[in-house]
């Protein structure tokens, strides 16, 4: 089953159109959504939770179609959104018992214990946190509350990199029940490639390219070249090149890249890179 | 709901302490002046019949009303814990109000009948202002609020002043008029009640 699917979802305010995305991210599994600012990352994820009403295109959510709201079914969803959103003048302890009767299934031991291991103070004022802290706090939430599926917008940036180490972890522990699945979203491509399985690209609010992390990384190569050599190369296998003052690479796939090319292997970050550089 | 009433009182215990010092001065004056003493009590009830805008301030601001919408609340159940708090804080303030006046005034019957009329009156502004808030967002939901009140007051005069002769004014008391009060304003909050639940689905935040 599919945690989550959309089929030519649509959305289009004054300026700004989600155009026909179409995903599909199987349950157990983790997809990364990369992204520049305004791609639509955040409008595709609020449109995933049913905060804003699609103008066309279907989602569903956990085997049940999204037609409206989807009340009950948030039960089962954990949610970090960029803007935080808790009360700033209350503490952990308030947002506790706040939480514990939102939900049903509110797991008072686990959410001591991500306080403890985030090292997070229970009766400091929210205000006063950290962004890392308020974050962790945000994560500490998502976690308890026996959720089947995380959506995290940007859960990780504000996160020093050994809390952010940690953190993934948890994530993918988080996964390690074939029930659970996560959607996350952020611009630390890095953190992406270390825990998804499936990466989304969304760029000028299009859906790129949606695919498994592993075969892209088996199907794309980098080729380094001079600028003929690049030039050279079959347009339509090229993602994108880049000129430098040592010479010319280029993204490509890999299949027809030509015997004794220098090339070395592409992460993530990189095929993006090309490939948003070639559609600018 | 419970989550999001506990919420909100913790913010009101926390922020909203200046409404508490807001209550007891203005009823401390009313006390002291038992002819003058209906208006400063009907003051104190209309500053926590609008406890509900202030919240509402506190939820934007922080990006709560966002974040709320991911948690496992309605868009109706996010409007109605604000109605009811409304509702709860005007008829407990009444309450503590009419406490206070047999306690330290022994008032008539009619003192409290009066009180409890008039003090249901007050439910009208949160009720006019609550829909603009919830479609507009706070901000703009008080400048719409003004205009509104300002159109009303013209809007108000014109019609008194063209019905002052009318033979159905005329038959119609005004203790008829005071009987009226409660039953239309809790009318006009159970509808914008509604209303604000209508115009919070539609909206996209």
């Amino acid at each position: 089953m599919n945690a989550i699917e959309t089929k030519d979802l649509c959305k289009a305010y004054t300026g700004f159109k989600l155009d026909k995305i179409n995903l599909e991210l199987p349950e157990g599994c983790i997809m990364g959504l990369i992204g520049e600012n305004g791609a639509g990352k955040s409008t595709l994820i609020k449109l995933i939770l049913g905060m804003i009403k699609a103008n066309s295109g279907t989602i569903t959510l956990l085997g049940k179609e999204n037609g409206g709201e989807i009340t009950s079914l948030k039960e089962d969803i954990g949610v970090v959104l960029d803007d935080r959103g808790l009360p700033s003048c209350l503490n952990v302890k308030q947002i506790h018992k706040i939480m514990k009767n939102s939900f049903k299934n509110w797991n008072q031991p686990d959410f001591n214990d991500y306080i403890d291991r985030f090292g997070l103070p229970i009766d400091i004022k929210i205000k006063d946190f950290s962004t890392g802290m308020k974050m962790k706090l945000n994560i500490a939430i998502a976690l308890s509350h026996n959720a089947k599926l995380l959506i995290l917008d940007e859960a990780t940036s504000g996160l020093d990199p050994v809390i952010r180490n940690e953190i993934l972890n948890i994530f993918e522990e988080f996964t390690r029940n074939e029930h659970h699945t996560i959607l996350i979203s952020s611009h630390i491509v890095s953190d992406l490639e270390k825990i998804c399985d499936y990466i989304a690209f969304l760029h000028k609010r299009k859906l790129m390219l949606c695919d498994d992390k592993d075969k892209l990384k088996e199907d794309y190569v980098l080729v380094h070249g001079t600028y003929d050599e690049i030039k050279a190369l079959d347009p339509s296998s090229v993602v994108g090149t880049e000129l430098n003052s040592y010479g010319a690479q280029a993204v490509v796939k890999k299949d027809v890249v030509p015997p004794n090319t220098k090339t070395t292997p592409v992460d993530i970050e990189q095929l993006f890179v090309f490939m948003v550089k070639e559609d600018a | 709901m419970k989550g999001l009433l506990l919420k909100d009182a913790y913010i009101i215990l926390k922020q909203c302490r200046s409404y508490v010092y807001i209550f007891i001065i203005a009823n401390a004056i009313g006390l002291a002046f038992s002819q003058q003493g209906m208006f400063y009590s009907i003051y104190s009830c209309l500053i926590v019949s609008l406890l509900p805008t202030t919240l509402l301030s506190y939820d934007e601001r922080d990006k709560w009303d966002v974040y709320a919408q991911s948690l496992p609340f309605s868009k109706a159940r996010l409007v109605s814990s604000k109605y009811l708090i409304g509702l709860l804080g005007c008829i407990a303030s009444l309450f503590i109000i009419v406490l206070l006046k047999s306690i330290f005034q022994h008032s008539s019957l009619s003192v409290y009948f009066s009180l409890a009329l008039t003090g249901s009156l007050v439910l009208m502004a949160p009720a006019i202002v609550l829909p603009f808030m919830f479609r507009f967002g706070v901000e703009k939901g008080r400048v719409l609020y003004t205009v509104l009140v300002v159109a009303v007051c013209a809007a108000g005069g014109f019609v008194s002043s063209a019905l002052s002769d009318s033979a159905i004014v005329a038959k119609i008391s005004g203790n008829t008029l005071i009987m009226l009060i409660p039953v239309i304003s809790l009318l006009l909050y159970a509808a914008s009640w509604l209303i604000s639940i209508k115009l919070y689905k539609s909206k996209e935040i």
